[in-house]
Protein backbone atom coordinates (compact mmCIF):
# COMPACT_ATOMS: atom_id res chain seq x y z
CA UNK A 1 0.00 0.00 0.00
CA UNK A 2 1.22 3.46 -0.86
CA UNK A 3 0.98 5.73 2.16
CA UNK A 4 0.91 8.83 -0.04
CA UNK A 5 -2.55 8.04 -1.39
CA UNK A 6 -6.01 8.01 0.19
CA UNK A 7 -7.03 4.50 -0.82
CA UNK A 8 -7.31 1.92 1.93
CA UNK A 9 -6.56 -0.94 -0.46
CA UNK A 10 -4.85 -0.66 -3.79
CA UNK A 11 -5.35 -3.25 -6.50
CA UNK A 12 -1.85 -3.94 -7.74
CA UNK A 13 -2.85 -5.89 -10.82
CA UNK A 14 -5.85 -7.71 -12.25
CA UNK A 15 -4.43 -11.24 -12.11
CA UNK A 16 -6.82 -13.71 -10.47
CA UNK A 17 -9.25 -10.90 -9.80
CA UNK A 18 -12.81 -11.03 -11.06
CA UNK A 19 -14.82 -7.83 -10.89
CA UNK A 20 -18.60 -8.32 -11.04
CA UNK A 21 -21.53 -5.99 -11.22
CA UNK A 22 -24.03 -5.41 -8.42
CA UNK A 23 -25.42 -8.93 -8.01
CA UNK A 24 -28.70 -7.87 -6.46
CA UNK A 25 -29.50 -5.55 -9.39
CA UNK A 26 -30.87 -2.96 -7.04
CA UNK A 27 -29.87 0.32 -5.47
CA UNK A 28 -30.90 0.47 -1.83
CA UNK A 29 -29.42 3.91 -1.16
CA UNK A 30 -32.01 5.94 0.76
CA UNK A 31 -34.17 2.90 1.50
CA UNK A 32 -33.68 2.93 5.26
CA UNK A 33 -35.91 2.36 8.25
CA UNK A 34 -35.32 4.91 11.01
CA UNK A 35 -37.64 4.13 13.91
CA UNK A 36 -36.16 1.18 15.76
CA UNK A 37 -33.23 0.64 18.12
CA UNK A 38 -30.92 -2.23 17.21
CA UNK A 39 -28.18 -1.71 19.79
CA UNK A 40 -30.47 -1.16 22.77
CA UNK A 41 -29.13 2.26 23.72
CA UNK A 42 -32.57 3.89 23.69
CA UNK A 43 -31.89 5.79 20.46
CA UNK A 44 -33.31 4.84 17.08
CA UNK A 45 -30.90 3.58 14.43
CA UNK A 46 -30.96 3.41 10.66
CA UNK A 47 -31.57 -0.04 9.19
CA UNK A 48 -30.43 -1.01 5.69
CA UNK A 49 -31.27 -4.19 3.76
CA UNK A 50 -29.11 -4.49 0.65
CA UNK A 51 -30.75 -7.58 -0.81
CA UNK A 52 -28.02 -9.85 0.50
CA UNK A 53 -27.21 -8.47 3.95
CA UNK A 54 -28.66 -6.30 6.72
CA UNK A 55 -26.82 -3.43 8.41
CA UNK A 56 -27.55 -0.75 10.99
CA UNK A 57 -26.06 2.64 11.72
CA UNK A 58 -26.12 3.38 15.44
CA UNK A 59 -28.28 6.49 16.02
CA UNK A 60 -27.90 7.12 12.30
CA UNK A 61 -24.59 8.81 12.96
CA UNK A 62 -22.10 5.98 12.90
CA UNK A 63 -20.78 3.56 10.29
CA UNK A 64 -22.85 0.65 9.01
CA UNK A 65 -22.57 -2.36 11.29
CA UNK A 66 -23.34 -5.86 10.03
CA UNK A 67 -26.47 -7.54 11.38
CA UNK A 68 -27.27 -10.57 9.28
CA UNK A 69 -27.26 -12.28 5.91
CA UNK A 70 -30.67 -12.23 4.26
CA UNK A 71 -32.19 -11.58 0.87
CA UNK A 72 -35.25 -10.02 2.51
CA UNK A 73 -35.56 -6.35 1.65
CA UNK A 74 -37.19 -3.46 3.46
CA UNK A 75 -40.53 -3.92 1.74
CA UNK A 76 -40.66 -7.50 3.09
CA UNK A 77 -39.95 -6.55 6.70
CA UNK A 78 -41.66 -5.15 9.76
CA UNK A 79 -40.00 -3.95 12.96
CA UNK A 80 -40.79 -3.88 16.67
CA UNK A 81 -39.85 -5.11 20.13
CA UNK A 82 -41.33 -8.58 20.19
CA UNK A 83 -39.15 -10.35 22.76
CA UNK A 84 -37.97 -9.43 26.20
CA UNK A 85 -34.99 -7.25 25.37
CA UNK A 86 -34.64 -3.65 24.28
CA UNK A 87 -33.29 -4.47 20.85
CA UNK A 88 -35.36 -4.10 17.71
CA UNK A 89 -36.59 -7.35 16.17
CA UNK A 90 -37.33 -7.98 12.51
CA UNK A 91 -40.46 -9.74 11.23
CA UNK A 92 -41.17 -11.23 7.83
CA UNK A 93 -43.55 -13.83 6.44
CA UNK A 94 -42.54 -17.24 5.18
CA UNK A 95 -43.64 -18.71 1.85
CA UNK A 96 -46.56 -20.30 3.70
CA UNK A 97 -47.55 -16.93 5.18
CA UNK A 98 -46.34 -17.67 8.66
CA UNK A 99 -44.79 -14.77 10.57
CA UNK A 100 -41.10 -15.26 11.29
CA UNK A 101 -38.90 -13.28 13.67
CA UNK A 102 -35.20 -12.52 13.66
CA UNK A 103 -34.45 -11.46 17.23
CA UNK A 104 -32.36 -8.32 17.24
CA UNK A 105 -32.02 -8.61 13.49
CA UNK A 106 -29.10 -10.95 14.10
CA UNK A 107 -30.72 -14.29 14.99
CA UNK A 108 -31.89 -16.88 12.46
CA UNK A 109 -35.55 -16.85 11.47
CA UNK A 110 -37.92 -18.70 13.78
CA UNK A 111 -41.72 -18.64 13.96
CA UNK A 112 -43.01 -15.67 15.93
CA UNK A 113 -45.47 -18.01 17.63
CA UNK A 114 -45.30 -21.80 17.52
CA UNK A 115 -48.84 -22.63 18.47
CA UNK A 116 -51.10 -20.34 16.51
CA UNK A 117 -53.87 -22.05 14.63
CA UNK A 118 -53.89 -22.15 10.83
CA UNK A 119 -55.47 -18.98 9.53
CA UNK A 120 -54.11 -16.86 12.34
CA UNK A 121 -51.45 -15.44 10.05
CA UNK A 122 -52.50 -12.46 7.98
CA UNK A 123 -50.62 -10.89 5.06
CA UNK A 124 -48.06 -8.49 6.49
CA UNK A 125 -48.98 -5.86 3.90
CA UNK A 126 -52.29 -5.51 5.73
CA UNK A 127 -50.84 -5.59 9.23
CA UNK A 128 -49.44 -2.95 11.59
CA UNK A 129 -47.73 -3.86 14.84
CA UNK A 130 -48.26 -1.71 17.91
CA UNK A 131 -49.76 -1.49 21.38
CA UNK A 132 -53.52 -1.72 21.02
CA UNK A 133 -54.58 -2.69 24.54
CA UNK A 134 -56.46 0.32 25.96
CA UNK A 135 -55.95 -1.03 29.46
CA UNK A 136 -52.17 -1.28 29.18
CA UNK A 137 -50.95 2.18 30.10
CA UNK A 138 -47.45 1.03 31.05
CA UNK A 139 -45.84 3.03 28.24
CA UNK A 140 -43.55 0.06 27.65
CA UNK A 141 -41.72 -0.04 24.34
CA UNK A 142 -42.73 -3.64 23.81
CA UNK A 143 -44.83 -4.48 20.75
CA UNK A 144 -47.90 -6.25 22.09
CA UNK A 145 -50.48 -6.45 19.30
CA UNK A 146 -51.00 -6.86 15.58
CA UNK A 147 -53.62 -4.76 13.79
CA UNK A 148 -55.16 -6.23 10.63
CA UNK A 149 -57.32 -4.43 8.08
CA UNK A 150 -59.38 -6.80 5.97
CA UNK A 151 -60.14 -6.01 2.36
CA UNK A 152 -63.74 -5.22 3.35
CA UNK A 153 -62.54 -2.53 5.74
CA UNK A 154 -62.98 -4.43 8.98
CA UNK A 155 -60.38 -3.96 11.69
CA UNK A 156 -59.09 -6.84 13.79
CA UNK A 157 -56.54 -6.87 16.61
CA UNK A 158 -54.57 -9.82 17.98
CA UNK A 159 -52.62 -10.00 21.22
CA UNK A 160 -49.25 -11.49 20.39
CA UNK A 161 -48.19 -12.91 23.73
CA UNK A 162 -51.20 -15.15 24.33
CA UNK A 163 -51.66 -18.02 21.82
CA UNK A 164 -55.21 -18.56 23.01
CA UNK A 165 -56.14 -14.97 22.22
CA UNK A 166 -57.68 -15.04 18.76
CA UNK A 167 -58.14 -12.08 16.44
CA UNK A 168 -60.60 -9.65 18.04
CA UNK A 169 -62.95 -7.67 15.86
CA UNK A 170 -62.63 -4.01 16.86
CA UNK A 171 -64.30 -2.03 14.11
CA UNK A 172 -66.88 -2.41 11.38
CA UNK A 173 -66.53 -1.55 7.74
CA UNK A 174 -69.23 1.14 7.93
CA UNK A 175 -67.73 2.79 10.97
CA UNK A 176 -64.13 2.51 9.80
CA UNK A 177 -64.01 2.92 6.06
CA UNK B 1 -53.57 0.36 4.71
CA UNK B 2 -52.05 3.35 2.88
CA UNK B 3 -54.99 5.45 4.11
CA UNK B 4 -54.20 4.63 7.73
CA UNK B 5 -51.29 5.68 9.91
CA UNK B 6 -50.51 4.89 13.52
CA UNK B 7 -49.25 6.78 16.55
CA UNK B 8 -50.07 7.77 20.10
CA UNK B 9 -52.04 11.00 19.95
CA UNK B 10 -53.63 10.74 23.40
CA UNK B 11 -50.58 10.34 25.66
CA UNK B 12 -51.72 7.01 27.08
CA UNK B 13 -49.03 4.78 25.56
CA UNK B 14 -51.61 3.02 23.39
CA UNK B 15 -51.47 3.09 19.59
CA UNK B 16 -54.19 5.09 17.82
CA UNK B 17 -55.21 5.00 14.16
CA UNK B 18 -54.94 8.17 12.06
CA UNK B 19 -56.81 8.81 8.80
CA UNK B 20 -58.60 11.53 6.86
CA UNK B 21 -62.26 11.29 7.82
CA UNK B 22 -64.94 13.80 6.84
CA UNK B 23 -62.24 15.96 5.29
CA UNK B 24 -60.03 16.29 8.39
CA UNK B 25 -57.45 14.27 10.23
CA UNK B 26 -59.24 12.01 12.66
CA UNK B 27 -58.19 9.31 15.08
CA UNK B 28 -59.68 6.13 16.41
CA UNK B 29 -58.27 5.76 19.92
CA UNK B 30 -56.62 2.36 20.43
CA UNK B 31 -58.32 1.31 17.14
CA UNK B 32 -61.48 0.67 19.16
CA UNK B 33 -63.29 3.98 19.43
CA UNK B 34 -65.22 5.80 16.69
CA UNK B 35 -63.46 8.43 14.65
CA UNK B 36 -63.02 11.78 16.34
CA UNK B 37 -61.58 14.84 14.69
CA UNK B 38 -57.94 15.45 15.62
CA UNK B 39 -57.25 18.64 13.68
CA UNK B 40 -59.78 21.30 12.76
CA UNK B 41 -57.96 22.37 9.60
CA UNK B 42 -55.48 19.85 8.23
CA UNK B 43 -56.40 17.05 5.91
CA UNK B 44 -53.21 16.07 4.06
CA UNK B 45 -53.31 12.48 2.84
CA UNK B 46 -51.68 10.40 5.53
CA UNK B 47 -49.61 8.15 3.29
CA UNK B 48 -46.77 10.67 3.00
CA UNK B 49 -46.75 11.84 6.59
CA UNK B 50 -44.17 11.07 9.25
CA UNK B 51 -45.23 10.37 12.81
CA UNK B 52 -42.97 10.71 15.85
CA UNK B 53 -42.82 12.75 19.03
CA UNK B 54 -40.45 15.70 18.71
CA UNK B 55 -40.95 17.12 22.21
CA UNK B 56 -39.23 16.32 25.48
CA UNK B 57 -42.09 17.72 27.55
CA UNK B 58 -44.91 15.48 26.33
CA UNK B 59 -45.53 11.91 25.23
CA UNK B 60 -47.75 12.73 22.27
CA UNK B 61 -46.75 12.01 18.70
CA UNK B 62 -46.44 14.84 16.21
CA UNK B 63 -47.23 14.74 12.51
CA UNK B 64 -44.57 15.90 10.05
CA UNK B 65 -43.99 16.27 6.35
CA UNK B 66 -41.21 17.75 4.25
CA UNK B 67 -40.99 19.60 0.99
CA UNK B 68 -38.04 20.23 -1.32
CA UNK B 69 -37.83 23.60 -3.04
CA UNK B 70 -35.29 25.88 -4.70
CA UNK B 71 -33.47 28.34 -2.49
CA UNK B 72 -34.42 31.92 -3.43
CA UNK B 73 -30.75 32.93 -3.47
CA UNK B 74 -29.97 30.10 -5.88
CA UNK B 75 -27.55 28.52 -3.44
CA UNK B 76 -29.09 25.10 -3.74
CA UNK B 77 -32.25 23.33 -2.70
CA UNK B 78 -34.02 23.49 0.62
CA UNK B 79 -35.55 20.62 2.50
CA UNK B 80 -38.18 22.17 4.74
CA UNK B 81 -39.74 20.09 7.51
CA UNK B 82 -43.21 21.08 8.69
CA UNK B 83 -44.73 19.88 11.94
CA UNK B 84 -48.23 19.78 13.35
CA UNK B 85 -47.55 19.57 17.07
CA UNK B 86 -49.48 16.65 18.58
CA UNK B 87 -51.40 16.48 15.32
CA UNK B 88 -53.75 19.19 16.56
CA UNK B 89 -51.92 22.39 15.63
CA UNK B 90 -51.43 24.01 12.21
CA UNK B 91 -48.32 23.33 10.16
CA UNK B 92 -45.29 25.16 11.55
CA UNK B 93 -41.79 25.19 10.11
CA UNK B 94 -39.69 22.75 12.13
CA UNK B 95 -36.33 22.50 10.39
CA UNK B 96 -34.58 23.56 7.19
CA UNK B 97 -31.56 22.11 5.43
CA UNK B 98 -29.83 23.70 2.44
CA UNK B 99 -27.94 21.45 0.04
CA UNK B 100 -26.03 22.37 -3.10
CA UNK B 101 -25.86 20.02 -6.03
CA UNK B 102 -22.62 19.85 -8.01
CA UNK B 103 -23.13 17.76 -11.15
CA UNK B 104 -19.34 17.50 -11.55
CA UNK B 105 -18.97 15.71 -8.23
CA UNK B 106 -19.40 12.00 -8.94
CA UNK B 107 -19.83 11.22 -5.27
CA UNK B 108 -22.95 13.34 -4.95
CA UNK B 109 -26.39 11.91 -5.48
CA UNK B 110 -29.41 13.49 -7.08
CA UNK B 111 -31.59 12.65 -4.09
CA UNK B 112 -32.62 14.58 -1.01
CA UNK B 113 -34.68 12.65 1.48
CA UNK B 114 -35.75 12.58 5.08
CA UNK B 115 -36.63 10.43 8.05
CA UNK B 116 -37.87 10.90 11.58
CA UNK B 117 -36.85 8.93 14.63
CA UNK B 118 -36.09 8.94 18.31
CA UNK B 119 -32.58 10.23 17.72
CA UNK B 120 -31.96 11.47 21.28
CA UNK B 121 -32.64 9.62 24.55
CA UNK B 122 -35.44 12.01 25.45
CA UNK B 123 -36.81 13.27 22.16
CA UNK B 124 -37.22 12.67 18.49
CA UNK B 125 -35.89 14.60 15.56
CA UNK B 126 -35.70 14.85 11.82
CA UNK B 127 -32.95 13.47 9.64
CA UNK B 128 -32.33 15.04 6.25
CA UNK B 129 -29.81 13.45 3.90
CA UNK B 130 -28.14 15.93 1.56
CA UNK B 131 -26.58 15.58 -1.89
CA UNK B 132 -23.24 14.70 -0.24
CA UNK B 133 -24.92 11.72 1.48
CA UNK B 134 -24.47 13.38 4.87
CA UNK B 135 -27.25 13.19 7.45
CA UNK B 136 -28.42 16.40 9.14
CA UNK B 137 -30.11 15.77 12.49
CA UNK B 138 -32.39 18.50 13.82
CA UNK B 139 -33.79 18.15 17.30
CA UNK B 140 -35.68 20.71 19.37
CA UNK B 141 -33.48 22.41 21.92
CA UNK B 142 -30.29 20.91 20.55
CA UNK B 143 -27.68 22.06 18.09
CA UNK B 144 -27.95 20.49 14.63
CA UNK B 145 -25.68 17.50 14.21
CA UNK B 146 -24.25 15.69 11.22
CA UNK B 147 -23.75 12.01 10.58
CA UNK B 148 -20.15 10.97 11.06
CA UNK B 149 -20.04 9.21 7.71
CA UNK B 150 -21.71 9.54 4.31
CA UNK B 151 -24.52 7.05 3.85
Amino acid sequence: MDSSTDEAILLDNNENVEIKNNITKTDTYSKYYSQCDFDGDGIDDLFLATGTTWWFSSSGKFHWTFLNTSSKQLKDLRFGYFDDDDRCDVITESDSGRWMISSGGTAPWKPLEQVWLPGAWKPLKDVWFGRFDPNDLSRSRRTTHAFFRKDNGEWWVKKLSDPAFDWEYVGGARLFR
Amino acid sequence: MSKLRFGDFTCDGVTDVLAVENGRWAISESARKPWRELNHHLHDPVANLFIANMDQDDNIDDILRYEVKDDEEQLGRLVIWWRSKNGVEPWERFAVTLSSHNPNNPFQTSLLFGFVGHFRPLSGGTLTVDYDRIGHFQILGARPELSLFPY
